[in-house]
């Protein structure tokens, strides 16, 4: 069986659209910060399925993925950086809980 | 001919210099404002030299500009335009200009902001001369935009108190109604013409698509009627009263609220080229017209009065340039701001006199405050329409420019206006000038009040005679009154005199038979004048009535009650329901608007929960919607 | 004029300058001085920005410094000296001035960079580049809770969108082949091809603070230290609105229906903006909200694929960026909630009527920068015929006048706040608000040259 890029395509899809419901429902912030995560594994799915069947000669989609995981690397390090204050001032990392700034 | 780019620089650089000095530095140096507004006077005399005899509609005497900036490839640019029209706008404003500032400094000497007050003077002055030399919309509407910044920290000088603030921004929002609708008739006009300058506005006015000339008229025609508050944008006016005297005399009755006529008068190829236009602009004017008329006749605040009063001979203009008089328009701006600024400035040392603005505390000041009541005298037969004063003469061209026009149903109307102006002439001056005086210690004003009060009464006398000259000089045939509009329009002016005269002043006589009484030594106190009045009234109306009334049969009878009832009540019903229309009508709608945008926001502001997740959420129903769009769409 | 890689000589200094900072504690002065060198080093930058004039594509067609980048680099440049200037006289809270303006010249490097970006791939690095350290500023004091909750939202929805965005640009790269704006082979590419463009701009609309992607703003705005908001609610978005220029303008001829969703996000922007803005009493949250409307006004102008508009638009945030920014650095100094600024105009005459120029420039009135740049975006507005765009945007201009209005009002007739210290005299502080007033007014006179200087098809 040929499996194309339509197949890495939809599987991209769904790991996405999985991260992107986790992000939406879970409470935990950790939670989040890892469903984040996943959206991305997802859109480097895609990348690297992209490189390998549109260029294959040219490593631009990889070139491209290697640049996205060090750069959400460092953002998740942040966010979590940013959680971990949090819970130090509150004992809470429930993202339900934190609606102090609104209107 | 450079030198006509400084008329209205001189007081912007006497503002700029003014503005940052401290307050008594300020204070004491409040004379630069006088002299720019003289030296800008000077060289408007220079350039009424250059431009007469004038002649030439539309041509320019002198014309200079200095590009700002780009837009599409094509300039824009600050530019100045000499000829015949901004001429005598020059003279009026710097003549009118010279005088409030030469009045305030008698007025405002006690004011411990008074340095301000004269920069702000300046900067409005500045703008107005600005306003008038423009040679494209678009400098004219920056000009525009400064005028209503000045008149909004006018009104609001005394911001101390709670009237000038509510009033100022009051007046503040109000006139911006009308401005967005010019700024969306600029916005139309350039996307039609591609620039904003005159010229090239109105080469090509005929060519437009059919209803654009008119949607753009009518956009200026709003922002027109904001800034010179005609009905239903005209409520800011009358609160405006709350700011200096002297300031309401320069912006809110001579000037500034004269460049709505003078926008009409300028964008008028556009107006013509609409028609619809022209007679919507007669519309709004007549209607302004009279309901000023009526609501002045029952005010008591003595410059609540002169603000309607002010409201409906701005709506005279329009009614001329409606009817096609633009020329009597113009004409009646300029007798106008002499003869009204002249009565603000009276109106202003009667205020300092008498301490109160309410008419019923006021009576005989005529004893105590000589010149004042010659002078007053004079700008309010001018403002009657009683020959020779200036007011009779521009007012009859426009009575001729309606009934040339054959627009005989205005005609009456505008007749019905000038009688109520008589009317409520007479009213005031019976009831501030004659009659017993209600205060002690009247005193004069100050000889730097006086003299330009002086100065203008003499204009005002005078300059009616120029009117065939006037219409030559802007390039048109003049003529001198035709007797049978000039006799009906005098007949109508003594007319609302003599009623004016039979409602008040009578009464004014039976007040002073009380003070003859009083010299021949009877006591008198508030009952005893309620009695007179009461005697009066009895005697002079029901007696005789009764006994008419038992000589006329049943049916006559009737038909006298029923009409005099019926007149009394419309005119009440008349003058109440401009009054409710004003406060629950206009004011509602401009309060309902900022309400609604307030409850529009506190809405608004819920969306924004304070959880992250929900923000997420919206954003994937936006992104979902996004996609949706793209599916429905199909690439 | 800079030839060759001299170019990015600004780049690099202000690259340089932020690890001199970083490193302040070594300096003679410590704190303050690594303030007045990043302040140095920008205003240098600036000008080597400006006087470095333009070049095609370059480093194989990623980036191209051309005249709209110009522009936008140096205004960033000069923002960022003008704040580093700022609280070098001010201080930031804490007192830990040199993070603080290390990661301001680390974001300024980023939207730099970001500005004239050719790729894809620069631009998503750009943004992260200048993206991240907002975060940390806005959190910037570490035991405020509130402060870290705005800056972990902030957080959260900025990387959900630039996720989102990185899915779109992996289907525009899928579809064309390559990632440079130039190759950018979309023509025929059906639905996907529009959804990778669409996916990609919701990340920037995000960025810019555009409804319905703004939520962050506000409630970031409101937690977050004013002299932080002053710098992330207007560097940022001049980076932002350049790139911006540049995508649409790479891929306006093969995808349809941007125009319309330019317009409607921009008229979702200007009103959500200006009605929301109105019951706000914290001037953080106002601003916030003001950001949003005047995003609207922006995309106004970037909607109709012109270059007079893509000029308009650049030119308008430089006009926004500096009005905008001083009033939330004099909300730093007086606090940041509405009654704070009462009788400021008895306490501090000048600074409260630069505040009256300042929001008088927001506003849009003559001759102040606000009202030239409002030109310019309503007339390439006009003239692609969006005339109903045009008519909401002076509509809710005058909305916008309403709350700004009540700023003026706290400030002359206001109650003063009880018990406030009398602020302590910072000549530097005020240099740079001094600065700001002039500058409103400077660039609004000047709109002619600069908008030359932009060179977009003027003539």
């Amino acid at each position: 069986m040929q499996v194309g890029p339509s197949a890495f395509m939809a599987l991209a899809a769904v790991l996405f659209s999985l991260g992107l419901y986790g992000a939406v429902a879970r409470k935990s912030a950790v939670m989040v910060l890892m469903s984040l995560e996943l959206m991305a594994v997802a859109v480097s799915l895609n990348m690297v399925a992209l490189s390998r069947f549109v260029t294959p000669t040219e490593m631009t989609g990889q070139v491209f993925t290697i640049f996205t995981m060090v750069v959400s690397a460092a953002e998740i390090g942040l966010g979590l950086a940013l959680v971990l204050a949090i819970y130090r001032q509150t004992r809470s990392i429930e993202l339900t809980r934190m609606d102090t700034l609104k209107g | 001919m450079a030198y006509v780019a400084l008329i209205p620089l001189l007081p912007a650089i006497a503002f700029a210099v003014l503005t940052p000095l401290s307050r008594e530095m300020r204070n004491r140096v409040r004379w630069l404002g006088l002299v720019s507004v003289g030296g800008a006077l000077a060289l408007s005399l220079a350039a009424f030299a250059a431009v007469w005899p004038g002649g030439q509609e539309g041509e320019a005497t002198y014309r200079a500009s200095v590009p700002i900036a780009q837009v599409g490839g094509v300039d824009l640019n600050l530019g100045i335009l000499l000829d015949p029209i901004a001429a005598i706008m020059l003279l009026v404003i710097t003549v009118v200009g010279m005088c409030v500032q030469v009045y305030s400094l008698g007025y405002m000497h006690r004011d411990e902001r008074v340095g301000w007050y004269f920069a702000v003077l300046s900067l409005f002055t500045a703008a107005m001369l600005a306003l008038v030399l423009a040679d494209n919309f678009l400098m004219l509407y920056m000009a525009w935009e400064v005028m209503g910044l000045c008149s909004y920290l006018l009104i609001g000088f005394w911001h101390e108190q709670e009237a000038p603030r509510k009033a100022s921004q009051k007046a503040f929002l109000t006139t911006r109604v009308g401005d967005v609708g010019f700024a969306i008739g600029l916005a139309l006009m350039y996307a039609t013409v591609g620039s904003f300058e005159y010229d090239a506005v109105f080469a090509g006015v005929g060519q437009w698509a059919p209803g654009v000339a008119t949607a753009v008229a009518l956009l200026l025609l709003i922002g027109a009627m904001g800034k010179s508050a005609q009905v239903p944008l005209h409520v800011w006016l009358p609160d405006a009263m709350a700011g200096p005297t002297p300031a309401s005399a320069l912006i809110h009755a001579a000037t500034m609220v004269a460049a709505g006529v003078y926008l009409v008068a300028r964008a008028l190829p556009i107006f013509e080229a609409s028609g619809v236009a022209l007679t919507i602009t007669m519309i709004v004017g007549v209607t302004t017209a009279l309901v000023g008329g009526v609501i002045a006749a029952v005010q008591h605040d003595i410059k609540k009065v002169l603000a309607y009063s002010t409201i409906s001979q701005l709506g005279y203009m329009f009614v001329a340039i409606g009817a096609g008089g633009a020329i009597a328009g113009m004409f009646h701006l300029v007798t106008h701001a002499f003869f009204k600024s002249l009565l603000f400035l009276g109106a202003g040392v009667i205020i300092h006199a008498a301490h109160t603005q309410d008419m019923r505390e006021m009576g005989g000041l005529s004893k105590h405050l000589p010149w004042t009541t010659v002078t007053f005298g004079a700008g309010a037969l001018a403002l009657a329409g009683v020959a020779p004063f200036s007011g009779f003469w521009s007012k009859d061209e426009i009575l001729y420019a309606l009934y040339t026009g054959e627009h005989y149903v205005v005609l009456v109307l505008a007749a019905a206006a000038a009688f109520v102006t008589a009317f409520y002439v007479a009213r005031l001056w019976f009831r501030v000038f004659t009659g017993p005086a209600q205060t002690e210690h009247l005193k004069e004003g100050h000889a730097e009040m006086i003299v330009p009060m002086v100065l203008l009464a003499v204009i005002t006398a005078a300059i009616g005679f120029t009117a065939p000259g006037f219409s030559k000089f802007l390039g048109h045939a003049g003529h001198w009154p035709d007797p049978l509009i000039a006799g009906g329009s005098t007949a109508v002016a003594l007319a609302g005199l003599a009623l004016g005269w039979w409602a008040y002043g009578r009464r004014s006589v039976v007040l002073n038979t009380r003070s003859l009484k009083e010299r021949a030594g009877y006591a008198y106190d508030a009952l005893a004048k309620k009695l007179y009045f009461d005697l009066t009234y009895e005697y002079f109306i029901i007696r005789p009535y009764m006994w008419t009334a038992e000589h006329l049969y049943r049916f006559d009878q009737k038909v006298v009650d029923g009409a005099v009832n019926g007149a009394a009540s419309a005119w009440n019903g008349l003058t109440a329901a401009s009054a409710r229309f004003d406060l629950a009508v206009i004011d509602g709608v401009v309060n309902g608007l900022a309400g609604s945008a307030r409850a529009a926001g506190r809405t608004l502001r819920k969306i924004q929960v304070g959880r992250v997740q929900t923000y997420q959420r919206y954003i994937l129903g936006a992104v979902v919607l996004l996609m949706v769009w793209i599916v429905v769409k199909g690439a | 004029m800079l030839s060759g890689y001299w170019i990015f000589a600004p780049e690099v200094l202000i690259v340089a300058g932020a690890f001199i900072a970083l490193f302040g504690d070594l300096l003679p002065g410590r704190d303050r001085t690594a303030a007045y060198v990043g302040a140095a080093v920008a205003a240098l930058a600036a000008v080597l920005a400006a006087a470095g004039g333009t070049a095609g594509p370059m480093v194989f067609g990623q980036v191209e410094p051309d005249e709209i980048a110009r522009f936008a680099r140096t205004g960033i440049a000069a923002l960022t000296a003008l704040w580093a200037l700022w609280v070098a006289g001010r201080g930031m809270p804490d007192e830990r001035r040199r993070d603080a303006v290390a990661l301001a010249m680390f974001a300024a490097g980023g939207g730099m960079l970001l500005t004239m970006a050719e790729d894809l791939i620069v631009m998503y690095i750009a943004l992260e580049l200048s993206t991240m350290p907002a975060y940390v500023l806005m959190g910037y004091r570490r035991r405020d809770v509130p402060g870290l909750e705005g800056a972990l939202k902030y957080f959260l929805l900025a990387m959900l969108t630039s996720i989102i965005m990185l899915y779109g640009m992996s289907f525009l790269y899928g579809i064309s082949g390559s990632t440079s704006f130039a190759e950018l082979a979309l023509e025929g590419s059906g639905m996907l091809g529009v959804l990778g463009v669409m996916l990609t701009l919701v990340g920037l609309f995000a960025k810019m603070s555009a409804a319905p992607f703004h939520y962050w703003a506000p409630d970031a705005y409101a937690g977050a230290p004013a002299v932080s908001v002053a710098f992330v609610s207007t560097v940022p978005k001049i980076a932002g609105i350049a790139v911006m220029a540049r995508l649409l303008h790479a891929v306006a001829g093969d995808v349809g229906g941007l125009v319309t969703i330019m317009a409607v996000v921009a008229a979702a922007s200007m009103l959500l903006g200006n009605l929301a803005a109105l019951p706000q009493s914290d001037l953080r949250r106002l601003m916030a909200y003001s950001g949003v409307a005047h995003t609207g006004y922006l995309f106004m102008a970037l909607a109709p694929d012109t270059s007079a508009g893509y000029g308009a638009a650049v030119f308008y945030t430089v006009a926004y960026a500096v009005p905008s920014m001083a009033i939330m650095l004099v909300a730093a100094e007086e606090g940041s909630d509405l009654t704070d600024l009462g009788k400021l105009a008895s306490r501090r005459p000048l600074a409260a009527w630069s505040m009256v120029v300042w929001l008088v420039s927001l506003i849009g009135i003559p001759p102040l920068a606000g009202f030239f740049g409002k030109l310019y975006l309503f007339g390439s507005a006009l003239s692609a015929g969006l005339v109903w765009l045009v008519v909401l945007g002076v509509l809710t201009s005058v909305v916008s006048a309403g709350y700004y209005f009540r700023v003026v009002r706290e400030m002359f007739f206001g109650d003063e706040p009880a018990g406030i210290a009398a602020l302590e005299p910072a000549p530097t502080a005020s240099l740079a608000l001094a600065i700001a007033a002039i500058a409103t007014v400077a660039i609004g006179v000047g709109a002619s040259p600069l908008l030359a200087a932009l060179g977009v098809a003027l003539g």
